[in-house]
């Protein structure tokens, strides 16, 4: 009795495993690709620059877009890894932080939401104000 | 040509290294999830995370997937994410409702050691996260149950 159910458990394990992995496929490798070239020819230095002026606002300095940009179209260990980069303060982080863990992915995780029914473009919207509504107050309480 | 090409060696080598290190995670925690399933503890879990669903609005059979979501993280739980979402019986602003919390909040463990790895007290980080994703989901339930208790358009001819 114990074996069957572990062994079912098993390999409906590897079963969904594999069914997720596909999934993962159809949806991350195209993802990946669009933001390999961006970066290869350039256009994410582009974006980054159209973003900065905006990020005076947030309390954080013009460089700040790039993480973000990066964490957002690509992913958070991006948007991290970008982060360490340049230089913050312990204030000027924490602020890009909350930011980046509300709203990143968003190509990768939008996709997710659209195959489970979820209306793509709203969430999307939700995130992105979440974000900077979070970092407009966190520059203005903290 | 010479873009594209190093678009396709570089996009493919990284995609198929974030893969193989999802599959690392996933096999294993997919496998307990399945055996917690088998042996009746996901129902525990989620039973606890009732009472918190009734508060956001969500209905009970969101317990499960904003249980592996919140845990677990969106991409190793999409297969649980996208079973239980195709089994329950959801109403659109339930699942927009649903997607909107757990876009917001995810693999919460995870996502806060990386930034707590860079020098924040992880404290911070978790409030900084979760109370903006509470206020946001109980704001859109709030607009959402307003919104079904008024007539539609369509019954007042505007």
């Amino acid at each position: 009795m114990f074996r069957e159910k572990l062994q079912r458990a098993v390999l409906r394990g590897i079963k969904n495993t594999l069914a997720v992995l596909w999934l993962l496929t159809k949806v991350m490798v195209p993802a990946t690709l669009i933001v390999t070239f961006l970066d290869i020819s350039g256009w994410l230095g582009y974006l980054s620059a159209w973003f900065s002026p905006f990020m005076g606002w947030l309390g954080l300095p013009g460089e700040a877009a790039v993480p973000l940009v990066a964490g957002n179209i690509s992913g958070l260990y991006a948007g991290a890894g970008a982060m360490t980069v340049i230089s913050l303060t312990a204030k000027q982080q924490l602020i890009l932080a909350a930011m980046l863990m509300l709203s990143h992915s968003l190509p990768q995780e939008g996709a997710i939401v659209a195959q489970a029914g979820g209306k793509t473009a709203m969430v999307i919207a939700m995130r992105i104000g979440t974000a900077l509504a979070t970092g407009l107050v966190l520059q203005w309480i903290i | 040509m010479k873009v594209l090409t190093k678009t396709l060696r570089l996009g493919l080598v990284s995609s198929i290294s974030s893969l193989a290190k999802i599959t690392g995670i996933l096999l294993p925690l997919l496998i307990l999830l399945e055996i917690a399933q088998e042996f009746g503890w996901l129902k525990k879990i989620s039973q606890a995370l009732g009472g918190l669903c009734r508060r956001l609005g969500l209905p009970p059979q969101a317990a499960v997937p904003v249980a592996a979501g919140l845990f677990i993280g969106f991409t190793y739980s999409a297969g649980v994410l996208l079973a239980s979402v195709k089994e329950g019986d959801w109403a659109q602003h339930e699942l927009t409702l649903l997607w909107v919390f757990l876009s917001l909040s995810h693999a919460i463990f995870e996502d806060t050691v990386i930034f707590a790895a860079l020098g924040l007290p992880l404290v911070a980080l978790l409030l900084v996260r979760l109370v903006p994703t509470f206020l946001v989901t109980l704001a859109l339930a709030h607009y959402f149950r307003s919104r079904t208790a008024l007539p539609r358009p369509a019954d007042t001819n505007l």
